[in-house]
């Protein structure tokens, strides 16, 4: 014992200098600083290994943007809104941009000069996608030039559309709905009645469908009520229901065209303010009315100034730091218009200082430098002053606190990391109660989840993740698919597979769920031996490196190439970004956490000047993904911007 | 170190006016305890008289607070159970003797196992072992299917009669029973009486600690009977009848 | 009529004398009678590249395993093994990406076999179980792994010769047989495997090992000294879970810090599985390595079987039912020797 003691301590006293010492040392090159799988919600990623930026990339240069629309301020004021957008954008950003139109609607012309402007060789074009059939070949003459393209204002999106333009910015017509619903249920209503002027016109349903599955998801009833063109038989029609229905007391217009003889059915009837609830679609003069005389609960809004930011800012993304929108839609609206902000004009020098509370900091974990740069980009670029508070370590008490002492600057708004929903309510709470506008992003699941009554999540939709790559992998040529999980029952990693799963299904092919463990070697083997189970498989999904890395060693050992199997990941790892170099993975999928710091400032920015608010409880900044296309700017701005 | 005079000839281990306090309790108070060698010693009390606290004392298990051991005419210090059984004092607790999953072998060596060494490699001998274990065992008149066998799957009487063996192997000058046969039936009980006689007549001097007289009667030369603590006298062989013992340890009789 | 059943009593002698002397007899006619079902009722599954998946799967586990059968067998717990495997493969690779993969590997084998010390130290000092005490440094080595890792993941692109020699692909054998995928880290768990198997068997320090978790009074009245044989052990297991980072990181060039999670688990099962008992005493080093490859087997078995009403992620549940299949086959195998 004395003798094996001295050996002990003589040895302990050694291994505590070298351990002393390693950590303290430089990582070198080749070694990247990932995020370790974080606590539930907090979803994180890697970043991918620094090189020397090459000439191309250069976050800061100068941009030409061409934005054709198949309509003009000049002759139609709906589009001086949204032109105020991209002007606004284009002087925040540093970016030149030109508006083309027609003189008058005209799709043909429109079209033509969709090719003028590719052969202008601009950096990105914006456009809307008024009329797909038309615009297809042309809108692809522009993507076989390596133009980006983004849809505004008119459009599906890239996949209804069938054409491959990056995202498609405009109204989500069934959120606009279901939320609306929401409101309306909270506002008291127990029978909901969608008064919908143009049954069949797909848009409209989709708000009517919103609407039902609202009241439907309360234990509520609610239907569709369909009236014509004509405003006085309309008026009979929902005066003839609300007799047979004496209880509907819930209504909703989708325009001017029912708000109208709605109002006059209210009148006949002898109803004003508080006798039912009624909320809109679109805003007139006559809703705006309703709106201040609290007869109306709301109006929904498309937000035309955010349609033409978001063109500008989201091709200045892509050319810049190589981030692609999240999702084939990206909502503008609904922006709800309630006696809280009718009539608010915009600000547009207002001065803005704001306050962002997260649970880590760049100090100490280098994933949130990349969140950083995103504050202090948005922040320069929209003239806001911007305080970032944090713990020195992560301590979701002390976070909690940092929010209290935010709210005590009394800062202009508040953006924070809902890490802990339970811990952060009552703080969030408080700040609401002191009338500070209050958003998360990064860690999250939006204020209908979470139940805390925030404007929106900033963070990654893990399911459109899973779908949106599962819909690649089958255009790449998959067939069979498999998600390999390292933890299933993890509600987010679930909700990636079924996302997979759902594509390959809704394509008419298959897919299911493969459980591997943590340990690699353990893991390589059960993939192998599913393989081998099923030859038939193709298309392999990762969900991260821990993923990943097995499967590689799977692939070498079992002499597979992208020849034979399709292959796509969640996240990024210095392996992954090498295997999508050469060819072997389709893409890696990031969250883009610099887009969640840039798009929490400038909600936030937007909100106290402009009077645009977050179109949904949940706002996307993931699933960002790197492929072929843009791995080397990816690559280039690592720990930086990606 | 103290060079004593011889204090008494004729004893192999000699316990001189040895306290033992626990705090405020006192277990032991002056007592006086002698092996006679080639003799056995009955050590008899009752349940807290104190027999297990002495012999813990004579093991190295506890020290005394007060009192001197000499072992063969020799004033030591017995501080830890190595200490005891370098001497020469090996112990064979009831139901601690014997690890149940080991061979009989591995049992029988156990601590004193026989290794050959060369350079940094060192690896046991096992057939040696096998075969010291068998033939020393023969010797006590011990006869056991094979050295190699659990002693799990030994009945109690083998079990005590292993732990016996294995003390007078290894050279022991006293030797300490502690209730062995508490648990035995009638004919096993025999057998490691039977053991205990061959252990005396090849010059092993033997401590029987038990607290039922009719266990010790038949092997015993002498009876020493403790009492709360203290000595109530040492008794040679058919001084006493076995009533008699009872009643004093008992203490119905006084002495 | 009696010329039989004094056959059958002696077969039955003979076998009981076979379970008795080796704890391995049980699990390995339980692994090769589940290797045999599998071989007539999939299809696929009589392969050399289905043989050396199991193999390869089995590989880190195996490691970690020794030691922690090795622990039982003297009566105690490392449930901390899962943190000191991901603390070595910090340790060797980030020494691998300077260029110095030899003092890695060194500094992979001795901080955890500190860390194990530790260990050994608190239970002795503090008599807490074991399995309390390796519950608690379980987290605190996690945090440690954290810290050494800034908490990032670790990932090499280069690839070094010395991988090769650790974890490569055993191409003398590949190469010779079509299909095959064996790895040097199977010989590597082979020689570990000989290498304890005979400290356990073949000296003193092994029969202490046993007497320490048989009968601990016992052993200690014999003159074991059992704080040093447990010190030992955790020594050695602190030293094979830091072994078993190194050649996670030798094939796949990456560690976590969440690396080895579970692995105290899958060990501790291995071990019962291959014949160990809970309480100490008994086992072997054998017998758990046979139980790894068991649970292995059974996992590739029933994947490859796909059964269509087990989906594929949730064959780990079929795993455990077979694990507790496999336990009470090998234990109603013992009584009836």
């Amino acid at each position: 014992m004395g003798i094996l003691s001295k050996w002990l301590a003589a040895l302990a006293l050694v291994a505590m200098l070298v351990a002393a010492c390693a950590p303290a040392t430089a990582e070198p090159p080749g070694v990247a600083p990932a995020e370790e799988t974080p606590p539930e919600g907090a979803a994180t990623e890697p970043a991918a290994p620094i090189e020397e930026p090459t000439a191309a990339v250069d976050p800061t240069r100068s941009l030409d943007l061409i934005l054709v629309q198949h309509a003009l301020c000049a002759w139609d004021s709906f589009w001086c809104t949204v032109e105020r957008g991209i002007t606004d954008a284009a002087d925040d950003l540093g970016v030149n941009v030109t508006v083309l139109g027609p003189d008058e609607f005209d799709l043909e012309q429109t079209a033509s000069l969709i090719d003028q402007a590719v052969a202008a060789q601009p950096d990105g074009i914006g456009l809307t996608v008024t009329d797909p059939v038309l615009f297809k070949e042309p809108i692809e003459r522009a993507l076989a030039a390596g133009i980006p393209v983004v849809g505004y204002n008119a459009g599906n999106g890239p996949i209804a559309d069938g054409i491959d333009y990056l995202t498609y910015i405009g109204q989500d017509e069934y959120q606009g709905g279901y939320l609306g619903g929401l409101r309306m249920v909270a506002a008291g209503g127990t029978q909901g009645v969608c008064i919908n002027q143009q049954v069949g016109h797909a848009g409209l349903d989709k708000r009517c469908n919103g609407l039902v599955d609202a009241f439907t998801e309360s234990g509520l009833q609610a239907e569709v009520l369909a009236i014509s063109d004509d405003p006085a038989e309309s008026e009979t029609i929902i005066g003839d229901y609300t007799t047979a229905n004496p209880g509907a007391d819930a209504f909703l217009t989708l325009g001017p065209n029912g708000a109208n003889p709605f109002y006059a059915w209210m009148e006949s009837a002898g109803m004003g303010a508080g006798d039912v609830v009624h909320g809109t679609f679109d805003l007139s003069p006559e809703i705006t009315a309703n709106i201040e005389s609290g007869v109306t609960l709301f109006g929904i809004d498309q937000q035309p100034y955010l349609q033409g930011y978001a063109a500008v800012l989201m091709l200045t993304m892509v050319n810049r730091y190589g981030i692609a929108p999240a999702l084939p839609v990206t909502a503008t609206g609904p922006g709800f218009v309630d006696a809280g902000n009718v009539g608010a004009e915009p600000a547009p020098d207002r001065a803005v200082e704001l306050i962002m509370v997260q649970h880590a900091l760049c100090a100490w974990d280098a994933f949130w430098c990349v969140v950083q740069k995103g504050i202090e980009t948005a922040a320069e670029q929209l003239g806001a002053s911007v305080t970032v508070l944090g713990p020195d370590e992560f301590d979701l008490e002390q976070t909690a606190a940092l929010i209290d002492q935010a709210i005590a600057a009394q800062p202009d708004g508040i953006a924070l990391t809902v890490t802990d929903p339970v811990l952060f309510k009552e703080p969030i709470e408080r700040a609401l109660a002191a009338g500070i506008p209050v958003l998360a992003y990064n860690a999250g699941s939006g204020p209908l989840a979470d139940g805390i009554d925030y404007l929106t999540y900033l963070g990654q939709d893990e399911y459109q993740g899973g779908y949106l790559g599962g819909l690649r992998m089958v255009e790449a040529g998959g067939s069979q698919g498999v998600c390999i999980n390292q933890q299933v029952g993890h509600a987010g990693l679930d909700k990636r597979c079924q996302g997979f799963t759902d594509a390959f299904t809704e394509s008419g092919l298959s897919a299911e769920v493969l459980s591997i463990s943590d340990d690699p070697a353990e893991s390589q083997t059960i993939i192998d031996d599913y393989y081998t189970a099923n030859p038939g498989t193709d298309a392999f999904l990762t969900l991260g490196p821990n993923g990943a890395n097995p499967f590689y060693a799977f692939l070498e050992a079992a002499g597979l190439g992208p020849d034979q199997v399709v292959h796509g990941t969640f996240d990024l790892s210095p392996e992954i970004v090498e295997n999508i170099k050469n060819g072997t993975t389709l893409f890696g999928i990031d969250q883009q956490p610099f887009l969640q710091g840039y798009g929490a400032v400038l909600y936030l920015t937007l909100l106290l000047r402009q009077n645009i608010a977050p179109a949904l409880p949940v706002s996307a900044t993931g699933p960002g993904f790197v492929d072929l296309g843009n791995v080397a700017i990816v690559e280039a701005l690592a720990g930086e911007y990606r | 170190m103290n060079q004593a005079e011889h204090p008494q000839d004729g004893f192999v281990v000699e316990m001189k006016a040895i306290s033992k306090r626990f705090g405020t309790i006192t277990a032991l108070e002056g007592v006086d305890f002698q092996v006679p060698r080639q003799q056995v010693m009955a050590l008899l009390g009752d349940n807290g008289a104190g027999k297990s606290t002495l012999i813990k004392i004579l093991t190295g298990v506890h020290r005394p607070t007060r009192g001197e051991i000499y072992f063969e005419n020799r004033q030591v210090e017995i501080d830890s159970p190595r200490v005891a059984r370098d001497l020469g004092i090996e112990t064979v607790y009831q139901d601690l003797a014997l690890v149940n999953l080991m061979s009989i072998t591995r049992n029988f060596f156990l601590g004193r196992e026989l290794v050959r060494e060369l350079g940094p490699i060192r690896w046991l001998q096992l057939a040696e072992m096998n075969r010291l274990t068998h033939s020393s065992l023969v010797e006590v008149g011990i006869d056991i299917r094979s050295p190699s066998e659990p002693v799990g799957s030994l009945s109690g009487g083998e079990r005590q009669s292993i732990a016996i063996g294995r003390a007078m192997h290894f050279g022991a000058k006293l030797l300490i029973l502690d209730e062995p046969t508490s648990a035995l039936s009638v004919a096993e009980t025999r057998k490691v009486l039977s053991y205990i006689r061959n252990a005396k007549d090849r010059g092993l001097s033997v401590v029987f600690i038990t607290h039922n007289v009719n266990h010790c009667y038949e092997v015993s030369d002498a009876y020493t009977i403790l009492r709360h603590g203290k000595i109530v006298g040492t008794y040679q062989r058919g001084e006493l009848s076995q009533d008699d013992i009872a009643a004093l340890i008992t203490g119905e009789r006084e002495n | 009529m009696t010329v039989v059943t004094s056959v059958v009593a002696g077969w039955r002698l003979s076998l009981r004398r076979l379970l008795l002397s080796s704890s391995v007899i049980g699990p390995l006619a339980t692994w090769m009678a589940i290797f045999v079902l599998f071989s007539v009722v999939a299809s696929n599954f009589l392969s050399l590249r289905t043989v050396s998946g199991i193999l390869n799967a089995a590989t880190l586990t195996g490691v970690v395993t020794i030691g922690v059968t090795l622990l039982m067998i003297s009566g105690e717990f490392d449930l901390s093994v899962g943190s000191m495997m991901a603390i070595g493969g910090y340790l060797f690779g980030q020494q691998a990406a300077k260029g110095t993969p030899l003092l890695g590997l060194l500094l992979a084998l001795l901080i955890p076999a500190v860390l194990g010390a530790l260990n050994g130290l608190i239970l002795i000092a503090t008599r807490i179980p074991s399995f309390i005490v390796t519950l608690g440094t379980r987290s605190i080595y996690r945090g440690l792994a954290w810290i050494i890792s800034g908490g990032a993941l670790l990932q090499l692109t280069e690839d070094l010769p010395i991988y090769e020699v650790l974890n490569g692909r055993l191409e003398v054998v590949d190469k010779l047989f079509e299909g095959a995928n064996f790895r040097t880290s199977v010989v590597w768990l082979l020689g570990l495997l000989l290498l304890v198997q005979y400290l356990l068997i073949r000296t003193d320090y092994g029969n202490h090992v046993f007497a320490a978790g048989g009968n601990r009074a016992a052993a200690a009245a014999q003159g074991v000294n059992i704080p040093r044989v447990k010190l030992v052990n955790f020594i050695i297991t602190g030293t094979l879970a830091g072994f078993a980072g190194v050649l996670l990181f030798s094939q796949f060039k990456t560690v976590r810090v969440a690396t080895g999670a579970g692995t105290e688990l899958s060990a501790i099962a291995a071990a019962v599985v291959g014949g160990a008992l809970l309480r100490g005493g008994s086992g072997s080093i054998w017998g758990a390595l046979v139980g790894v490859l068991l649970i292995s087997t059974l996992r590739t078995g029933v994947i490859l079987l796909n059964i269509p009403f087990i989906p594929a992620d949730n064959f780990e549940a079929v795993v455990g039912v077979a694990i507790i299949g496999a336990v009470v086959f090998n234990d109603w195998l013992r009584r009836r020797a």
